[in-house]
C-alpha cells in the first residue's frame, strides 16, 4: 500500500506536474500561432479589456521560459529528493525549491494558455478580451500545484539529521574547560557575517543612490528595501550571559532572547544552509519546535531548549559561546 | 569575545574588564581594526552597568589602545598589539616589585637606568 502510495507520488506528482506545466505553457503557442494578432495582448484590466501588448515572440518568452524552467527545476528536485523521499524527512532546501517550483511554474503554465486563449482568433490586440476567472483560475493552480508538490515531497526536515550525541552527552561539548567560581560573572558578545549579502547592500546601496539621480523616485526607494534586507540577512549580533541568549540583526530589530531558563544546554555545531530552506530566520520556535537564524554556512551555536526545542544560529566563535552558556547553566543547577 | 568578571574580587570592575581587553590585544586574539563589544551589549551580558564598561573602554583609549568614534565604535590601533605587552608588563614589574617590597623611586630609578 505504502509502496503503491510511493509510486503515485514519484510517477503522477514528480514527474508528470512539471511535465504537464511544461505542456500546458508550450502547446497553445504551437497550435494557435498562425491565429494570433501581432502584437498580442499582455496585460489585462480588472474589467477585462486589454491595455498591454506585446510582440508574440516576447511574449511567449516572458511566459514560456519562467514555466519550462519551474518544470525543470521540479523535476530536478524530484529527482535529487528520491532517496531522501524513500527514507525520511526531505531536508528543507530542497523541499522549499520544489513547492516554489511547482506553484510559480504552475501560475505561468495558466498564465500563458490564458493570454493564448485570448489572443485567437482576434484581428487585433485591442480585441483580445480575458475575463477575470482566468487570473483567478492561475492563482488557483499556482496553491493546488504548490500543495500537490508539498505533499508529494512528504514530511520535511528542519535543521541536521538527529546524530547520536558524542560522547560525554550534549551538555559537555563545547563547554569544557570553563568554570565559574561562585558570584563569578561571564558573558559573551559576537557576530556572524556574511560576504555576500554584505556585498549585495553596498551595491545596492550606491544603485539608490544612482537611480535617486537618474531614474525614479520608486527605482530609488526598491534599491534602498532591498540594501536594507540584505543588511539584515548579511550580519547577526550574538550576546550571551547572565539574561540568556539575545539574537538580533545589526539594527537591533528582529530579536530573539531566549533566557537562561528556556535553555537546557549549548553546544557548537556546522550549519548548513540546504538543511534550513536558505538564508535568514528559518522555522518557528512556537510552530515548528526548531529554528535556526542563518546568514552563512559554518560555524553556529545550537541551543538546546526546553520542551525539546532547539535554535540555531551561525556566528564566529561558537565554542567559546557554547561555553559561557554551559557554565552559567551548570552553575544556575548547583543547589546554592 | 568572552568576558568573566567577579564582583567579590578586590580589582575594580572596570579594571577586570579592561585588563580582558588588554590582555586580547597583547596576545594578538584582537588586531588593529577590530571592534570591541558594544558597550550595552557586553553590560547586559555581565549584568554590571554600562558606565563601568564605557569606563574601561576609555581606560583603553587613554593607554592609546583603541580609538572611540562616535559612530564606528570602539576600535584597536594600529600597533596596538606591542603597547599593550608594554603596559602588561609594566603592571607585572609594578605588582612583583610591591611584593618583595622595592620603594617606588627605587623601581623609578631602575627603568631610567635601562632605557
Amino acid at each position: 500500500m505504502d509502496r503503491t502510495r510511493r509510486t503515485v507520488q514519484d510517477v503522477g506528482v514528480c514527474l508528470l506536474l512539471p511535465a504537464a506545466i511544461a505542456v500546458v505553457a508550450t502547446l497553445p503557442w504551437l497550435v494557435a500561432w498562425s491565429d494570433l494578432p501581432d502584437p498580442v495582448a499582455t496585460h489585462w484590466g480588472l474589467t477585462g479589456d486589454p491595455n498591454g501588448h506585446a510582440s508574440p515572440a516576447v511574449a511567449l518568452a516572458l511566459l514560456v521560459v519562467p514555466a519550462v524552467a519551474a518544470a525543470v527545476v521540479l523535476a530536478a528536485v524530484a529527482i535529487h529528493t528520491r532517496r531522501d523521499r524513500g527514507k525520511g524527512p526531505v531536508p528543507a532546501g530542497p523541499a522549499l525549491a520544489g513547492v516554489l517550483a511547482a506553484g510559480l511554474g504552475a501560475l505561468f503554465a495558466v498564465l500563458s494558455l490564458a493570454v493564448v486563449v485570448a489572443n485567437a482568433g482576434a484581428t487585433s490586440w485591442h480585441e483580445a478580451e480575458l475575463p477575470l476567472a482566468w487570473a483567478l483560475a492561475s492563482v488557483a493552480a499556482m496553491i493546488a500545484a504548490g500543495w500537490a508538490a508539498a505533499v508529494a515531497l512528504g514530511p520535511i526536515r528542519l535543521g541536521a539529521p538527529a546524530a547520536p550525541d558524542a560522547p560525554g552527552g550534549p551538555g559537555e561539548q563545547g563547554g569544557a574547560g570553563l568554570v565559574l567560581r561562585p558570584g563569578e560573572r561571564a558573558g559573551w558578545v559576537g557576530a556572524g557575517h556574511a560576504r555576500w549579502p554584505l556585498m549585495t547592500a553596498a551595491v545596492l546601496a550606491v544603485a539608490t543612490v544612482v537611480a535617486a539621480v537618474v531614474t525614479a523616485f520608486w527605482v530609488a526607494a526598491a534599491c534602498a528595501l532591498a540594501g536594507l534586507a540584505m543588511l539584515l540577512v548579511g550580519e547577526v549580533h550574538v550576546t550571551a550571559g547572565v539574561h540568556g541568549v539575545r539574537v538580533s540583526s545589526p539594527v537591533g530589530w528582529p530579536r530573539v532572547t531566549l533566557p537562561l531558563d528556556q535553555i537546557e544546554a549549548a553546544r557548537a555545531i556546522v550549519l548548513r544552509p540546504v538543511d534550513w530552506g536558505g538564508w535568514g530566520y528559518r522555522g518557528s520556535l512556537r510552530l515548528a519546535g526548531r529554528a535556526a537564524w542563518v546568514v552563512r554556512r559554518g560555524e553556529a551555536l545550537e541551543l538546546r531548549l526546553t520542551d525539546s526545542r532547539t535554535f540555531a544560529v551561525t556566528v564566529d566563535g561558537a565554542a567559546d559561546a557554547a561555553a559561557v552558556v554551559n557554565a552559567l547553566l551548570a552553575r544556575a543547577r548547583q543547589p546554592s | 569575545m568572552l568576558f568573566r568578571v567577579d564582583p567579590a574580587d578586590s580589582e575594580p570592575l572596570f579594571r577586570q574588564i579592561a585588563a580582558q581587553v588588554r590582555g586580547a590585544i597583547a596576545a594578538d586574539r584582537l588586531g588593529p581594526g577590530d571592534r570591541l563589544p558594544p558597550a550595552r551589549q557586553l553590560a547586559e551580558a555581565l549584568d554590571v552597568n554600562m558606565h563601568t564598561v564605557l569606563r574601561a573602554y576609555g581606560d583603553l583609549r587613554d593607554e592609546g589602545l583603541v580609538d572611540m568614534r562616535r559612530r564606528r565604535g570602539v576600535i584597536v590601533r594600529e600597533a596596538a598589539g606591542g603597547r599593550a605587552r608594554v603596559i602588561a608588563a609594566a603592571a607585572a614589574l609594578a605588582a612583583e616589585a610591591r611584593r618583595v617590597g622595592m620603594a617606588r623611586d627605587e623601581v623609578v630609578a631602575l627603568l631610567e637606568e635601562v632605557m
